[in-house]
């Protein structure tokens, strides 16, 4: 393995540029990642409400988890969050870490291979896809996806020129971090992990002390936990049967199909969206791609079950959730299209384009379509666009140094209007993130925070009272866990009956509730509503109960179980 | 190798510039196996 390595030619003036405008990018994402609370709504459902309720009851035989998502997903990313949790601050930095590594190693090999202009344009461009820096600043489990496998491809890249079994080593545990993470990495893990056993084979002890390796690593960080309580609960290891079809695709090659065109549709940037009637393009392309399905005999295949393709749309509302790749990330697209048809295996921009679109494939075949599925495509919209710069940079002409600065423009507009367009990661957000932290933390979800205000309201009138939070696998539950003055006790409503029914409710006890509920026993004190931010016509309503008599009658034979600890 | 000799080559490799996307792998690890240690043996 060659060692020697020329120098790289000076930063030029196009370096410069996006030297600073890829500095300015981070620290801001930085800074916002420090300061902002738990702005994600899964976050608040299950990624870190699960820690939360771990800590008041362990993870095996947990009886206060609300979800099922909080048994059955990998949280060996989740669980980095727990001492941010305890700190009340900085919930976001682990993810702003992986955006950060992510960067450097896009800058390091493509410096190594282009220059430094290039590096800096690759940083830069990174910063201009909005949903890769809005989970970059965010607590979900689908930025560490990316880094993971850039650490996998650098620790390759410098195990072949420098050699060094550390560097193999690394591979390994990016690969178990990355199983543990999220159920996809598992996929994306597996496949790299056969990928570097053949990277050593023919390296005597090196291939049996990798593959000792990765079991070791992968028992010690894959979240094994999860897979096992997941069994003992539903009988499989990565949940319920038919949740685990309901989140697939169901329907093979035609769903495949079907979810590659969406997400194609979807990767076309037609401008920003908002909830208002009347938006021309981004309803002209919807309208187009219905007809494709449609007349190809596609429309529902491999779609989750609570959406049809008649209600299809492609939002690049600003919402982490709803936001896509702009357009830096249809360039991207465009050129991962065209090396599907342009066959030219010796350069750089081609291996890593076509590695993109195999990844979108994957991703098509197998997480079945939903309007929020855009995160999945996080890794490998980086790669197009990564692939892109390469492009480039591939050769050296006047035209090809103009399409650079045009193209840097681009990417400049994108790095300022990714925060400039975001629903709660703009500017004035990090102001909120102080002055207003509450509100910032349930923009997404404002009836949690109504909820939240309304109860203390109760508490401080009756600091001891017990409230039962009647929830279901989407309840939104952390800023009301995380609220100490709240004796917060989340159960089932069937639980709820038999609490019940044997006598452990208490004249006093407040129930709060999606539902109203017309159970005898139970008075409604408060109702909060507030809208939802998802659509303009629907509004969220939380009911306040006080338990003043006994509820239901007994169920015979029935055993009363334990309530919950607080 | 004695412990104190591995600690201080860790320590020396972790402050490498190029070595900077292992350090963060490295530091996200640890504190995801502690935070899981943690909150499965409660």
């Amino acid at each position: 393995m060659s060692t020697a390595h020329p120098l790289p030619p000076p930063l030029g003036p196009i370096g410069r540029i996006a030297r600073l405008v890829a500095v300015c990018g981070l620290a801001y994402w930085g800074l916002y990642a420090a300061v902002a609370p738990v702005v994600t709504i899964d976050a608040h459902m299950y990624n870190l409400a699960r820690l939360e309720l771990a800590l008041r009851d362990g993870f095996f035989n947990n009886g206060q988890f609300t979800s099922v998502f909080q048994v059955i997903f990998p949280w060996s990313f989740d669980a980095v969050h727990l001492p941010f949790l305890l700190l009340g601050w900085g919930y976001a930095l682990p993810s702003f870490l992986c955006l950060a590594g992510t960067a450097f190693i896009v800058l390091t090999m493509v410096r190594a291979r282009f220059g430094p202009d290039a590096g800096w344009v690759g940083v830069a461009s990174l910063l201009a896809l909005p949903c890769l820096v809005y989970q970059g600043a965010g607590t979900k489990n689908d930025l560490v996806i990316l880094f993971t496998g850039a650490v996998w491809v650098y620790a390759r890249w410098r195990w072949r020129r420098e050699g060094g079994r550390h560097h193999v080593l690394w591979m390994v545990l990016a690969l178990a971090f990355m199983a543990g993470s999220k159920t996809t990495g598992l996929l994306y893990g597996g496949i790299l992990a056969l990928w570097t056993l053949a990277e050593v084979r023919g390296h005597g002890r090196l291939f049996g002390q990798t593959a000792a390796g990765l079991l070791t690593a992968g028992l010690l960080f894959g979240s094994v936990e999860t897979y096992v309580e997941s069994a003992r609960l539903y009988g499989h290891p990565l949940g319920p049967p038919p949740l685990i079809r309901r989140l697939g695709n169901p329907d093979g090659l035609r769903g495949t199909l079907a979810n590659f065109t969406r997400h194609v549709a979807g990767g076309l940037y037609v401008g920003p969206t908002d909830f208002s009637a009347g938006q021309n393009a981004p309803n002209r392309l919807a309208t187009v791609e219905r007809r494709l399905l449609d007349r190809t005999g596609l429309t529902d295949a491999g779609i989750d079950p609570r959406f049809r393709d008649n209600l299809l749309f492609h939002h690049q509302s600003g919402l982490e959730e709803l936001s896509g790749f702009g357009p830096v990330g249809t360039l991207a697209l465009g050129l991962m299209l065209l090396a599907a048809f342009w066959w030219r295996p010796a350069a750089v921009w081609w291996r890593l384009a076509v590695a993109a679109l195999a990844g979108l494939v994957v991703v098509s075949a197998t997480v079945a379509y939903t309007t929020w599925g855009n995160r999945y495509l996080v890794a490998w919209y980086a790669l197009g666009t990564v692939a892109l710069v390469c492009a480039l940079w591939a050769t050296e002409s006047p035209g090809r140094r103009a399409v650079r600065w045009l193209y840097l423009l681009l990417v400049i507009a994108m790095v300022v209007a990714g925060p400039l367009q975001s629903f709660n990661r703009h500017p004035a957000a990090l102001l909120a993130a102080v002055r207003d932290r509450e509100a910032l933390e349930t923009s997404a979800y404002p009836v949690v925070g109504e909820l939240r205000n309304c109860l203390r309201h109760f508490v401080r009138a009756a600091p001891a009272v017990r409230i039962f939070l009647v929830v279901h696998d989407e309840s939104v539950v952390l800023p009301l866990l995380d609220d100490r003055k709240l004796r917060v006790l989340p159960v089932r409503r069937p639980v709820l009956l038999r609490l019940a029914a044997a006598g452990r409710l208490v004249p006093g006890d407040l129930v709060a509730t999606e539902a109203p509920d017309d159970l005898p026993g139970l008075d409604l004190i408060a109702e909060v509503s507030a809208p939802g931010v998802y659509s303009a016509d629907w509004t969220i309503t939380q009911y306040v109960y006080r338990v003043t008599g006994r509820l239901a009658p007994a169920s015979p034979g029935a055993p009363p179980p334990a309530p919950p600890r607080p | 190798m004695k412990a104190a000799d591995l600690i201080r080559r860790v320590r020396r490799a972790a402050g490498e510039p190029r070595n900077l996307p292992y350090t963060i792998l490295g530091a996200l690890m640890l504190v995801s196996l502690l935070s899981r240690l943690l909150l499965i043996l409660r």
